[in-house]
Protein backbone atom coordinates (compact mmCIF):
# COMPACT_ATOMS: atom_id res chain seq x y z
CA UNK A 1 0.00 0.00 0.00
CA UNK A 2 2.90 2.31 0.89
CA UNK A 3 4.60 1.67 -2.51
CA UNK A 4 1.02 2.41 -3.70
CA UNK A 5 1.39 5.67 -2.78
CA UNK A 6 4.68 6.77 -4.15
CA UNK A 7 3.97 5.18 -6.88
CA UNK A 8 1.65 7.22 -7.42
CA UNK A 9 2.94 10.08 -5.95
CA UNK A 10 5.70 10.22 -8.31
CA UNK A 11 3.11 9.66 -11.22
CA UNK A 12 1.94 13.21 -10.11
CA UNK A 13 5.00 15.03 -9.29
CA UNK A 14 6.27 13.71 -13.30
CA UNK A 15 3.00 14.42 -14.89
CA UNK A 16 3.66 17.93 -13.82
CA UNK A 17 7.19 18.89 -15.28
CA UNK A 18 6.88 21.48 -17.85
CA UNK A 19 6.68 19.90 -21.01
CA UNK A 20 6.34 20.78 -24.88
CA UNK A 21 3.39 19.21 -26.08
CA UNK A 22 2.79 18.09 -29.59
CA UNK A 23 0.47 20.23 -31.44
CA UNK A 24 -2.76 19.02 -33.07
CA UNK A 25 -3.00 20.82 -36.25
CA UNK A 26 -6.81 21.33 -37.36
CA UNK A 27 -7.67 21.26 -33.90
CA UNK A 28 -5.63 23.71 -31.29
CA UNK A 29 -6.09 27.31 -31.56
CA UNK A 30 -2.90 30.32 -32.07
CA UNK A 31 -3.22 31.86 -28.59
CA UNK A 32 -2.23 35.44 -30.39
CA UNK A 33 -3.87 35.94 -33.16
CA UNK A 34 -6.95 33.03 -32.71
CA UNK A 35 -6.40 30.91 -36.02
CA UNK A 36 -6.78 27.26 -35.98
CA UNK A 37 -3.45 26.43 -36.58
CA UNK A 38 -3.46 24.03 -39.70
CA UNK A 39 0.11 24.47 -41.93
CA UNK A 40 2.15 21.52 -40.23
CA UNK A 41 4.88 23.52 -41.51
CA UNK A 42 4.84 26.67 -39.19
CA UNK A 43 3.87 26.43 -35.44
CA UNK A 44 5.16 27.50 -31.89
CA UNK A 45 5.03 27.19 -28.56
CA UNK A 46 5.60 28.74 -24.71
CA UNK A 47 5.55 26.70 -21.92
CA UNK A 48 5.70 28.82 -19.20
CA UNK A 49 7.71 28.28 -15.21
CA UNK A 50 3.82 26.83 -14.27
CA UNK A 51 3.68 24.88 -16.82
CA UNK A 52 1.14 26.20 -19.38
CA UNK A 53 1.43 26.15 -22.92
CA UNK A 54 0.50 28.58 -25.27
CA UNK A 55 0.41 27.25 -29.12
CA UNK A 56 0.66 29.35 -31.77
CA UNK A 57 0.10 29.30 -35.89
CA UNK A 58 3.78 31.06 -36.59
CA UNK A 59 6.71 31.92 -34.89
CA UNK A 60 5.73 35.26 -35.81
CA UNK A 61 2.72 35.03 -32.99
CA UNK A 62 4.78 33.71 -30.61
CA UNK A 63 7.34 36.60 -30.34
CA UNK A 64 4.46 39.35 -30.69
CA UNK A 65 2.92 37.19 -27.11
CA UNK A 66 6.26 37.73 -26.00
CA UNK A 67 5.60 40.95 -26.64
CA UNK A 68 2.91 41.98 -24.93
CA UNK A 69 3.21 43.40 -21.57
CA UNK A 70 -0.25 42.78 -19.75
CA UNK A 71 0.73 39.28 -18.79
CA UNK A 72 4.15 39.87 -18.81
CA UNK A 73 5.25 35.90 -20.23
CA UNK A 74 8.37 37.17 -21.48
CA UNK A 75 9.43 37.28 -18.12
CA UNK A 76 8.14 33.73 -17.11
CA UNK A 77 8.63 31.11 -20.03
CA UNK A 78 10.25 28.30 -19.27
CA UNK A 79 11.17 27.25 -22.87
CA UNK A 80 10.16 28.69 -26.34
CA UNK A 81 9.56 26.08 -29.15
CA UNK A 82 9.08 25.91 -33.12
CA UNK A 83 8.31 23.41 -35.55
CA UNK A 84 10.65 22.56 -37.78
CA UNK A 85 9.96 23.02 -40.76
CA UNK A 86 10.77 19.54 -42.86
CA UNK A 87 9.30 17.22 -39.85
CA UNK A 88 5.32 17.94 -40.24
CA UNK A 89 5.26 19.55 -36.70
CA UNK A 90 8.28 18.18 -34.53
CA UNK A 91 8.79 20.74 -31.83
CA UNK A 92 12.68 22.01 -31.82
CA UNK A 93 14.40 24.55 -29.49
CA UNK A 94 13.63 28.22 -30.86
CA UNK A 95 16.35 29.76 -29.36
CA UNK A 96 18.64 27.10 -31.07
CA UNK A 97 16.78 27.26 -34.26
CA UNK A 98 17.90 29.15 -37.72
CA UNK A 99 15.01 30.90 -39.44
CA UNK A 100 14.76 31.32 -42.69
CA UNK A 101 13.44 34.18 -44.47
CA UNK A 102 12.29 33.76 -48.18
CA UNK A 103 9.29 34.05 -50.38
CA UNK A 104 9.24 30.78 -51.39
CA UNK A 105 7.98 30.19 -47.67
CA UNK A 106 4.53 31.31 -47.11
CA UNK A 107 3.81 31.45 -43.58
CA UNK A 108 0.49 31.85 -41.79
CA UNK A 109 1.17 35.33 -40.78
CA UNK A 110 2.96 36.62 -43.85
CA UNK A 111 6.48 37.42 -43.02
CA UNK A 112 7.62 34.46 -44.85
CA UNK A 113 9.39 32.73 -42.14
CA UNK A 114 10.55 29.41 -41.42
CA UNK A 115 12.21 27.32 -38.74
CA UNK A 116 14.75 24.96 -39.40
CA UNK A 117 17.23 22.80 -37.23
CA UNK A 118 20.73 23.55 -38.85
CA UNK A 119 21.94 25.60 -42.18
CA UNK A 120 22.07 22.53 -44.06
CA UNK A 121 18.53 21.56 -43.73
CA UNK A 122 17.27 25.02 -45.21
CA UNK A 123 20.17 26.12 -48.09
CA UNK A 124 17.42 24.30 -50.40
CA UNK A 125 14.90 26.79 -49.82
CA UNK A 126 17.15 29.79 -50.78
CA UNK A 127 16.03 30.52 -53.70
CA UNK A 128 17.23 35.15 -54.66
CA UNK A 129 19.55 36.83 -53.20
CA UNK A 130 16.99 38.76 -50.60
CA UNK A 131 16.30 35.57 -48.66
CA UNK A 132 18.35 35.80 -44.97
CA UNK A 133 19.21 33.60 -42.81
CA UNK A 134 19.12 34.88 -39.02
CA UNK A 135 19.04 33.69 -35.44
CA UNK A 136 16.33 33.76 -32.64
CA UNK A 137 17.82 37.48 -31.58
CA UNK A 138 17.52 38.55 -35.33
CA UNK A 139 13.98 37.56 -35.54
CA UNK A 140 12.91 38.76 -32.34
CA UNK A 141 13.97 42.94 -34.05
CA UNK A 142 12.51 41.38 -37.35
CA UNK A 143 9.10 40.72 -36.19
CA UNK A 144 8.94 43.88 -33.99
CA UNK A 145 9.95 46.15 -36.49
CA UNK A 146 7.64 44.81 -39.33
CA UNK A 147 4.78 44.73 -36.76
CA UNK A 148 5.46 47.78 -35.21
CA UNK A 149 5.31 45.90 -31.64
CA UNK B 1 -8.02 54.81 -114.64
CA UNK B 2 -7.71 56.42 -111.15
CA UNK B 3 -10.23 53.92 -109.25
CA UNK B 4 -7.38 51.33 -110.82
CA UNK B 5 -4.63 53.10 -109.27
CA UNK B 6 -6.25 53.23 -105.92
CA UNK B 7 -7.61 49.68 -106.10
CA UNK B 8 -3.77 48.74 -106.92
CA UNK B 9 -2.33 50.69 -103.97
CA UNK B 10 -5.23 49.09 -101.72
CA UNK B 11 -3.89 45.86 -103.11
CA UNK B 12 -0.40 46.95 -102.16
CA UNK B 13 -0.96 47.98 -98.59
CA UNK B 14 -2.90 44.90 -97.51
CA UNK B 15 -0.26 42.76 -98.67
CA UNK B 16 2.29 44.62 -96.71
CA UNK B 17 -0.06 44.67 -93.98
CA UNK B 18 0.02 40.58 -94.39
CA UNK B 19 3.72 40.07 -94.50
CA UNK B 20 4.62 42.36 -91.53
CA UNK B 21 1.38 41.41 -89.31
CA UNK B 22 2.05 38.52 -87.00
CA UNK B 23 0.57 35.06 -87.96
CA UNK B 24 -3.27 35.11 -87.74
CA UNK B 25 -4.51 33.22 -84.35
CA UNK B 26 -5.10 29.38 -85.07
CA UNK B 27 -7.54 27.10 -83.63
CA UNK B 28 -5.90 23.61 -82.57
CA UNK B 29 -8.15 21.00 -81.40
CA UNK B 30 -7.02 18.05 -79.08
CA UNK B 31 -8.84 14.94 -79.51
CA UNK B 32 -8.54 11.57 -77.75
CA UNK B 33 -9.18 9.96 -81.15
CA UNK B 34 -7.56 12.56 -83.56
CA UNK B 35 -4.29 13.95 -84.92
CA UNK B 36 -3.48 15.80 -81.53
CA UNK B 37 -4.03 13.50 -78.62
CA UNK B 38 -2.50 15.19 -75.50
CA UNK B 39 -3.02 19.07 -74.49
CA UNK B 40 0.56 19.34 -73.52
CA UNK B 41 1.30 18.43 -76.98
CA UNK B 42 -1.27 21.02 -78.10
CA UNK B 43 0.35 23.88 -76.21
CA UNK B 44 3.75 23.23 -77.42
CA UNK B 45 2.35 23.44 -80.77
CA UNK B 46 0.53 26.83 -80.40
CA UNK B 47 1.89 29.85 -80.73
CA UNK B 48 0.75 33.34 -78.85
CA UNK B 49 -2.98 34.05 -78.61
CA UNK B 50 -3.90 30.70 -80.62
CA UNK B 51 -7.15 28.86 -79.02
CA UNK B 52 -6.53 25.16 -78.04
CA UNK B 53 -10.28 23.44 -78.22
CA UNK B 54 -10.13 20.11 -76.37
CA UNK B 55 -12.80 17.69 -76.96
CA UNK B 56 -14.69 15.75 -74.30
CA UNK B 57 -12.14 12.72 -73.14
CA UNK B 58 -9.98 11.36 -70.59
CA UNK B 59 -6.50 13.05 -70.36
CA UNK B 60 -4.27 11.93 -67.51
CA UNK B 61 -1.95 14.91 -68.13
CA UNK B 62 -0.33 17.56 -65.44
CA UNK B 63 2.63 19.90 -65.15
CA UNK B 64 0.53 21.70 -67.95
CA UNK B 65 2.97 24.81 -68.43
CA UNK B 66 1.10 28.25 -70.26
CA UNK B 67 3.88 30.57 -70.86
CA UNK B 68 2.09 32.72 -73.66
CA UNK B 69 -1.28 34.31 -74.40
CA UNK B 70 -3.63 30.91 -74.92
CA UNK B 71 -7.26 30.21 -74.55
CA UNK B 72 -8.00 26.72 -73.62
CA UNK B 73 -11.26 25.58 -74.01
CA UNK B 74 -13.24 22.49 -73.12
CA UNK B 75 -16.02 21.24 -74.62
CA UNK B 76 -18.65 19.24 -73.04
CA UNK B 77 -16.08 19.18 -69.92
CA UNK B 78 -12.86 17.05 -70.37
CA UNK B 79 -11.41 15.57 -67.90
CA UNK B 80 -7.55 16.66 -66.66
CA UNK B 81 -6.50 13.80 -64.66
CA UNK B 82 -3.27 14.26 -62.41
CA UNK B 83 -3.11 11.28 -60.90
CA UNK B 84 -1.86 12.48 -57.69
CA UNK B 85 1.62 13.32 -58.96
CA UNK B 86 3.54 15.83 -56.98
CA UNK B 87 3.21 19.29 -59.05
CA UNK B 88 0.35 21.60 -60.51
CA UNK B 89 -1.85 20.43 -63.22
CA UNK B 90 -2.24 24.09 -64.61
CA UNK B 91 0.44 26.54 -64.17
CA UNK B 92 -0.20 29.67 -66.07
CA UNK B 93 3.15 31.95 -66.46
CA UNK B 94 1.98 34.37 -68.89
CA UNK B 95 -0.75 36.92 -69.21
CA UNK B 96 -3.67 37.18 -71.48
CA UNK B 97 -4.36 33.59 -70.25
CA UNK B 98 -8.05 31.68 -70.35
CA UNK B 99 -9.14 28.09 -69.04
CA UNK B 100 -12.58 27.17 -69.01
CA UNK B 101 -14.31 23.94 -69.07
CA UNK B 102 -12.73 21.52 -67.65
CA UNK B 103 -13.06 19.02 -65.16
CA UNK B 104 -9.57 19.34 -63.30
CA UNK B 105 -8.89 16.68 -60.17
CA UNK B 106 -6.13 14.29 -58.01
CA UNK B 107 -3.39 16.71 -57.50
CA UNK B 108 -0.94 15.25 -55.15
CA UNK B 109 -0.58 16.35 -51.53
CA UNK B 110 2.29 17.96 -50.52
CA UNK B 111 4.10 19.11 -47.41
CA UNK B 112 6.82 21.33 -49.09
CA UNK B 113 4.84 22.19 -52.50
CA UNK B 114 1.30 24.24 -52.66
CA UNK B 115 0.71 21.94 -55.76
CA UNK B 116 -2.53 23.30 -57.07
CA UNK B 117 -5.65 22.36 -59.97
CA UNK B 118 -4.49 25.99 -61.59
CA UNK B 119 -1.69 27.80 -60.27
CA UNK B 120 -1.07 31.39 -62.20
CA UNK B 121 1.88 33.76 -61.16
CA UNK B 122 3.06 36.90 -61.98
CA UNK B 123 -0.20 37.22 -64.84
CA UNK B 124 -1.97 40.24 -66.26
CA UNK B 125 -5.81 39.41 -67.29
CA UNK B 126 -6.22 35.72 -67.57
CA UNK B 127 -9.82 34.59 -66.83
CA UNK B 128 -10.74 31.10 -64.77
CA UNK B 129 -14.25 29.97 -65.76
CA UNK B 130 -16.45 27.43 -65.18
CA UNK B 131 -14.01 24.64 -64.44
CA UNK B 132 -14.60 21.78 -62.09
CA UNK B 133 -12.09 21.02 -59.33
CA UNK B 134 -11.93 18.03 -57.17
CA UNK B 135 -9.16 16.91 -54.79
CA UNK B 136 -6.78 19.20 -56.22
CA UNK B 137 -5.04 19.83 -52.94
CA UNK B 138 -5.28 23.79 -53.52
CA UNK B 139 -8.26 24.49 -56.06
CA UNK B 140 -7.50 28.05 -58.10
CA UNK B 141 -4.13 29.68 -57.00
CA UNK B 142 -3.26 33.03 -58.19
CA UNK B 143 0.32 34.79 -56.78
CA UNK B 144 1.28 38.32 -57.75
CA UNK B 145 -1.41 38.80 -60.42
CA UNK B 146 -3.49 41.16 -61.38
CA UNK B 147 -7.23 41.99 -63.04
CA UNK B 148 -7.82 38.61 -63.61
CA UNK B 149 -11.36 37.27 -63.14
CA UNK B 150 -12.77 33.70 -61.73
CA UNK B 151 -15.81 33.26 -62.44
CA UNK B 152 -18.61 29.82 -61.99
CA UNK B 153 -15.95 27.58 -60.85
CA UNK B 154 -16.43 24.50 -58.41
CA UNK B 155 -14.09 23.62 -55.42
CA UNK B 156 -14.03 20.63 -54.23
CA UNK B 157 -11.64 19.66 -51.65
CA UNK B 158 -11.02 16.15 -50.35
CA UNK B 159 -11.19 18.32 -47.07
CA UNK B 160 -11.47 14.92 -44.28
CA UNK B 161 -7.64 15.86 -42.60
CA UNK B 162 -7.42 20.23 -42.41
CA UNK B 163 -3.43 19.45 -42.44
CA UNK B 164 -3.80 17.92 -45.62
CA UNK B 165 -6.40 19.88 -47.57
CA UNK B 166 -5.18 22.95 -49.22
CA UNK B 167 -7.01 26.51 -50.02
CA UNK B 168 -10.23 26.24 -52.49
CA UNK B 169 -9.32 29.76 -54.16
CA UNK B 170 -6.07 30.87 -52.38
CA UNK B 171 -5.22 34.40 -53.28
CA UNK B 172 -1.44 35.78 -52.67
CA UNK B 173 0.05 39.11 -53.58
CA UNK B 174 -2.69 40.19 -56.28
CA UNK B 175 -5.15 42.99 -57.07
CA UNK B 176 -7.96 43.76 -58.84
CA UNK B 177 -9.64 40.16 -58.85
CA UNK B 178 -13.02 39.41 -59.00
CA UNK B 179 -14.06 36.28 -57.94
CA UNK B 180 -17.85 35.34 -58.86
CA UNK B 181 -20.33 32.60 -58.88
CA UNK B 182 -17.77 30.09 -57.22
CA UNK B 183 -19.04 26.62 -55.41
CA UNK B 184 -16.24 26.07 -52.70
CA UNK B 185 -16.74 23.08 -50.63
CA UNK B 186 -14.59 21.01 -48.48
CA UNK B 187 -11.55 22.49 -48.31
CA UNK B 188 -9.31 24.05 -45.69
CA UNK B 189 -10.51 27.72 -46.25
CA UNK B 190 -13.03 28.19 -49.27
CA UNK B 191 -11.30 31.46 -50.40
CA UNK B 192 -7.73 32.82 -48.86
CA UNK B 193 -6.73 36.49 -49.26
CA UNK B 194 -2.97 37.19 -48.16
CA UNK B 195 -1.86 40.89 -49.31
CA UNK B 196 -4.46 41.14 -51.61
CA UNK B 197 -5.82 44.94 -52.78
CA UNK B 198 -9.01 46.39 -54.44
CA UNK B 199 -10.96 42.96 -54.98
CA UNK B 200 -14.39 42.14 -54.95
CA UNK B 201 -16.20 38.60 -54.05
CA UNK B 202 -19.62 38.51 -55.27
CA UNK B 203 -22.24 36.04 -55.40
CA UNK B 204 -20.03 32.80 -53.88
CA UNK B 205 -21.46 29.86 -51.78
CA UNK B 206 -18.99 28.38 -49.40
CA UNK B 207 -19.31 25.25 -46.99
CA UNK B 208 -17.89 22.82 -45.19
CA UNK B 209 -14.42 23.59 -44.87
CA UNK B 210 -12.42 22.83 -42.22
CA UNK B 211 -11.39 26.07 -40.77
CA UNK B 212 -13.02 29.23 -42.47
CA UNK B 213 -15.29 29.97 -45.59
CA UNK B 214 -13.37 32.95 -46.48
CA UNK B 215 -9.89 34.39 -45.07
CA UNK B 216 -8.99 37.69 -45.03
CA UNK B 217 -5.12 38.86 -44.22
CA UNK B 218 -3.49 42.11 -44.95
CA UNK B 219 -5.75 42.81 -47.63
CA UNK B 220 -7.04 45.71 -47.55
CA UNK B 221 -9.71 48.14 -49.84
CA UNK B 222 -11.78 44.23 -50.63
CA UNK B 223 -15.13 44.07 -50.41
CA UNK B 224 -17.35 40.74 -50.01
CA UNK B 225 -21.04 41.10 -51.44
CA UNK B 226 -23.55 38.60 -51.67
CA UNK B 227 -21.91 35.30 -50.56
CA UNK B 228 -22.98 32.11 -48.24
CA UNK B 229 -21.06 31.06 -45.59
CA UNK B 230 -23.17 27.74 -44.46
CA UNK B 231 -21.63 25.21 -42.13
CA UNK B 232 -18.47 26.34 -41.89
CA UNK B 233 -15.68 25.70 -39.39
CA UNK B 234 -16.24 29.26 -38.86
CA UNK B 235 -18.12 31.26 -41.57
CA UNK B 236 -15.60 34.63 -42.14
CA UNK B 237 -12.18 35.67 -40.57
CA UNK B 238 -10.97 39.08 -41.52
CA UNK B 239 -7.79 39.80 -40.02
CA UNK B 240 -5.22 42.91 -39.92
CA UNK B 241 -6.73 44.73 -42.84
CA UNK B 242 -8.30 47.95 -43.35
CA UNK B 243 -11.33 49.56 -45.20
CA UNK B 244 -13.29 46.35 -45.89
CA UNK B 245 -17.09 46.17 -47.14
CA UNK B 246 -19.29 43.41 -46.42
CA UNK B 247 -22.78 43.11 -47.20
CA UNK B 248 -25.52 40.72 -47.58
CA UNK B 249 -23.96 37.78 -46.77
CA UNK B 250 -25.11 34.93 -44.93
CA UNK B 251 -23.52 33.15 -42.40
CA UNK B 252 -25.58 30.27 -41.25
CA UNK B 253 -24.86 27.09 -39.00
CA UNK B 254 -21.18 27.70 -37.52
CA UNK B 255 -21.03 25.49 -35.16
CA UNK B 256 -18.62 24.48 -32.68
CA UNK B 257 -16.56 25.20 -29.66
CA UNK B 258 -14.39 27.44 -31.68
CA UNK B 259 -16.99 28.35 -34.31
CA UNK B 260 -18.55 32.12 -35.11
CA UNK B 261 -20.00 33.56 -37.94
CA UNK B 262 -17.52 36.19 -38.10
CA UNK B 263 -14.17 36.74 -36.73
CA UNK B 264 -12.63 39.69 -36.56
CA UNK B 265 -9.37 40.33 -35.48
CA UNK B 266 -7.65 44.06 -35.78
CA UNK B 267 -9.21 45.05 -38.39
CA UNK B 268 -10.16 48.80 -38.82
CA UNK B 269 -12.75 51.38 -41.09
CA UNK B 270 -14.81 48.61 -42.09
CA UNK B 271 -18.08 48.45 -43.27
CA UNK B 272 -20.73 45.39 -42.47
CA UNK B 273 -24.50 46.32 -43.70
CA UNK B 274 -27.48 43.59 -44.59
CA UNK B 275 -25.69 40.64 -43.22
CA UNK B 276 -27.57 37.68 -41.76
CA UNK B 277 -25.91 35.67 -39.45
CA UNK B 278 -27.94 32.50 -38.02
CA UNK B 279 -27.49 29.83 -36.19
CA UNK B 280 -23.92 30.14 -35.26
CA UNK B 281 -22.05 29.61 -31.90
CA UNK B 282 -20.74 33.34 -32.01
CA UNK B 283 -22.33 35.75 -34.95
CA UNK B 284 -19.67 38.10 -34.51
CA UNK B 285 -16.33 37.94 -32.65
CA UNK B 286 -14.34 41.07 -32.40
CA UNK B 287 -11.04 41.48 -31.17
CA UNK B 288 -8.44 44.64 -31.67
CA UNK B 289 -11.63 46.23 -34.20
CA UNK B 290 -12.05 49.76 -34.38
CA UNK B 291 -14.00 52.01 -36.05
CA UNK B 292 -16.49 49.79 -37.63
CA UNK B 293 -19.65 50.46 -39.26
CA UNK B 294 -22.00 47.53 -38.31
CA UNK B 295 -25.59 48.97 -39.81
CA UNK B 296 -29.16 46.88 -40.83
CA UNK B 297 -27.98 43.22 -39.83
CA UNK B 298 -30.02 39.95 -38.33
CA UNK B 299 -28.98 38.41 -35.99
CA UNK B 300 -31.05 35.17 -35.29
CA UNK B 301 -30.70 32.39 -33.43
CA UNK B 302 -27.31 32.76 -32.25
CA UNK B 303 -25.48 31.53 -28.90
CA UNK B 304 -23.94 34.85 -28.87
CA UNK B 305 -24.99 37.38 -31.02
CA UNK B 306 -21.95 39.45 -31.11
CA UNK B 307 -18.96 38.92 -28.24
CA UNK B 308 -16.94 42.46 -28.54
CA UNK B 309 -13.22 42.36 -26.80
CA UNK B 310 -12.95 45.27 -25.12
CA UNK B 311 -9.62 46.88 -27.19
CA UNK B 312 -12.55 47.64 -29.81
CA UNK B 313 -12.88 51.09 -30.07
CA UNK B 314 -15.56 53.17 -31.49
CA UNK B 315 -17.45 50.44 -33.10
CA UNK B 316 -21.42 51.41 -33.91
CA UNK B 317 -24.06 48.94 -33.95
CA UNK B 318 -27.32 50.91 -35.28
CA UNK B 319 -30.13 49.55 -36.66
CA UNK B 320 -29.22 45.75 -36.17
CA UNK B 321 -32.30 42.50 -35.43
CA UNK B 322 -31.31 40.92 -32.32
CA UNK B 323 -33.63 37.97 -32.40
CA UNK B 324 -33.96 34.93 -30.28
CA UNK B 325 -30.30 34.78 -29.12
CA UNK B 326 -29.23 33.45 -26.09
CA UNK B 327 -26.89 36.03 -25.31
CA UNK B 328 -27.23 39.42 -27.07
CA UNK B 329 -24.12 40.69 -26.46
CA UNK B 330 -20.73 39.69 -24.45
CA UNK B 331 -17.87 41.33 -23.46
CA UNK B 332 -15.07 40.65 -20.98
CA UNK B 333 -14.98 44.30 -19.54
CA UNK B 334 -17.10 47.09 -17.48
CA UNK B 335 -15.71 49.50 -19.85
CA UNK B 336 -17.20 49.81 -23.65
CA UNK B 337 -16.22 52.44 -26.03
CA UNK B 338 -18.97 51.89 -28.42
CA UNK B 339 -22.11 52.72 -29.08
CA UNK B 340 -25.42 50.76 -29.70
CA UNK B 341 -28.01 52.76 -30.85
CA UNK B 342 -31.54 52.19 -32.31
CA UNK B 343 -31.26 47.90 -32.67
CA UNK B 344 -34.01 46.01 -32.21
CA UNK B 345 -33.64 43.27 -29.58
CA UNK B 346 -36.24 40.63 -28.56
CA UNK B 347 -35.29 40.24 -25.26
CA UNK B 348 -36.41 43.41 -24.67
CA UNK B 349 -39.30 43.80 -22.42
CA UNK B 350 -39.42 47.69 -21.96
CA UNK B 351 -42.59 49.86 -22.84
CA UNK B 352 -43.52 52.79 -25.50
CA UNK B 353 -45.80 55.28 -23.72
CA UNK B 354 -45.24 57.82 -26.22
CA UNK B 355 -46.00 55.71 -29.10
CA UNK B 356 -42.83 57.30 -30.79
CA UNK B 357 -41.62 53.18 -31.38
CA UNK B 358 -38.52 53.59 -29.37
CA UNK B 359 -38.40 51.52 -25.84
CA UNK B 360 -38.72 54.34 -23.23
CA UNK B 361 -36.45 52.23 -20.75
CA UNK B 362 -33.05 51.70 -22.46
CA UNK B 363 -31.95 48.18 -23.25
CA UNK B 364 -28.75 46.38 -21.45
CA UNK B 365 -27.74 43.71 -23.87
CA UNK B 366 -25.05 42.15 -21.70
CA UNK B 367 -26.95 40.48 -19.28
CA UNK B 368 -25.51 39.50 -15.91
CA UNK B 369 -25.00 35.87 -17.00
CA UNK B 370 -23.17 36.57 -20.21
CA UNK B 371 -21.08 38.57 -18.27
CA UNK B 372 -20.23 36.12 -15.92
CA UNK B 373 -19.87 33.53 -18.53
CA UNK B 374 -17.01 35.10 -20.56
CA UNK B 375 -15.04 35.66 -17.10
CA UNK B 376 -15.97 32.10 -16.00
CA UNK B 377 -16.19 29.91 -19.36
CA UNK B 378 -17.81 26.55 -17.41
CA UNK B 379 -20.57 28.92 -15.72
CA UNK B 380 -22.41 28.18 -18.43
CA UNK B 381 -23.64 24.96 -17.42
CA UNK B 382 -25.88 26.98 -15.49
CA UNK B 383 -27.89 28.47 -18.33
CA UNK B 384 -31.87 28.51 -17.78
CA UNK B 385 -31.52 28.05 -14.64
CA UNK B 386 -34.07 29.70 -12.39
CA UNK B 387 -30.97 30.97 -10.22
CA UNK B 388 -29.98 33.06 -12.95
CA UNK B 389 -33.71 33.78 -14.36
CA UNK B 390 -33.61 35.60 -10.59
CA UNK B 391 -29.57 37.42 -10.86
CA UNK B 392 -30.56 38.87 -14.18
CA UNK B 393 -33.44 40.11 -13.24
CA UNK B 394 -32.08 41.83 -10.11
CA UNK B 395 -29.45 43.06 -12.26
CA UNK B 396 -31.56 44.41 -14.73
CA UNK B 397 -33.04 46.46 -12.01
CA UNK B 398 -30.07 47.40 -9.85
CA UNK B 399 -26.35 47.55 -12.57
CA UNK B 400 -24.22 46.75 -11.07
CA UNK B 401 -21.86 43.81 -12.20
CA UNK B 402 -22.25 44.59 -15.86
CA UNK B 403 -20.80 47.23 -17.96
CA UNK B 404 -23.19 50.33 -17.93
CA UNK B 405 -21.58 52.29 -20.81
CA UNK B 406 -22.95 49.02 -22.71
CA UNK B 407 -26.54 50.57 -23.68
CA UNK B 408 -28.50 50.77 -25.88
CA UNK B 409 -30.66 54.04 -24.85
CA UNK B 410 -33.28 53.88 -27.92
CA UNK B 411 -34.20 50.46 -28.65
CA UNK B 412 -36.92 49.73 -31.42
CA UNK B 413 -40.33 48.25 -30.27
CA UNK B 414 -40.56 46.58 -33.55
CA UNK B 415 -37.85 44.49 -35.84
CA UNK B 416 -36.37 46.33 -39.14
CA UNK B 417 -37.68 44.65 -41.72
Amino acid sequence: MKYMFFFILSLLILSCTAKNKKIQFGVDLCSNCSMKISDSKYGAEIVTDKGKIYLFDSIECLISKLSQTDKNIAGSYKSLWTVDYLSQGDLIDAKKALYLRSESLHSPMGLNIGSFMNRDSLSQFIKSDSDKVINFSDLMELVKKEWEL
Amino acid sequence: MGIIRIYKVFLLLLYIALQISPVFPRVIFVNPSGEIKTISQAISNSNSYDSVFVVKGYYKESNLNINKPLTLIGTDYPVIDGTYSNSNILTVTSSNVIISGFIIKNVGVSAVNDNAGIKVTNSNYCKIENNRLFNTFFGIYLAKSKNCYILGNEVKGNGNVESQSGNGIHLWQCSTIVIQKNRVVNNRDGIYFEFVSNSSIQYNYSSKNKRYGLHFMFSDNCDYINNDFIDNGAGVAVMYTKNIKMQNNRFIDNWGASAYGLLLKDIRDSFIYDNEFKNNTIGILAEGSNRLDIKRNNFIRNGWAVKIMANCIDDNFSRNNFISNTFDVATNSKQSYNKFHENYWSEYDGYDLNNDNYGDVPYHPVSLFSYLTSQNEPAIILLRSLFINFLDAAEKVFPSITPEALVDKKPLMRPIK
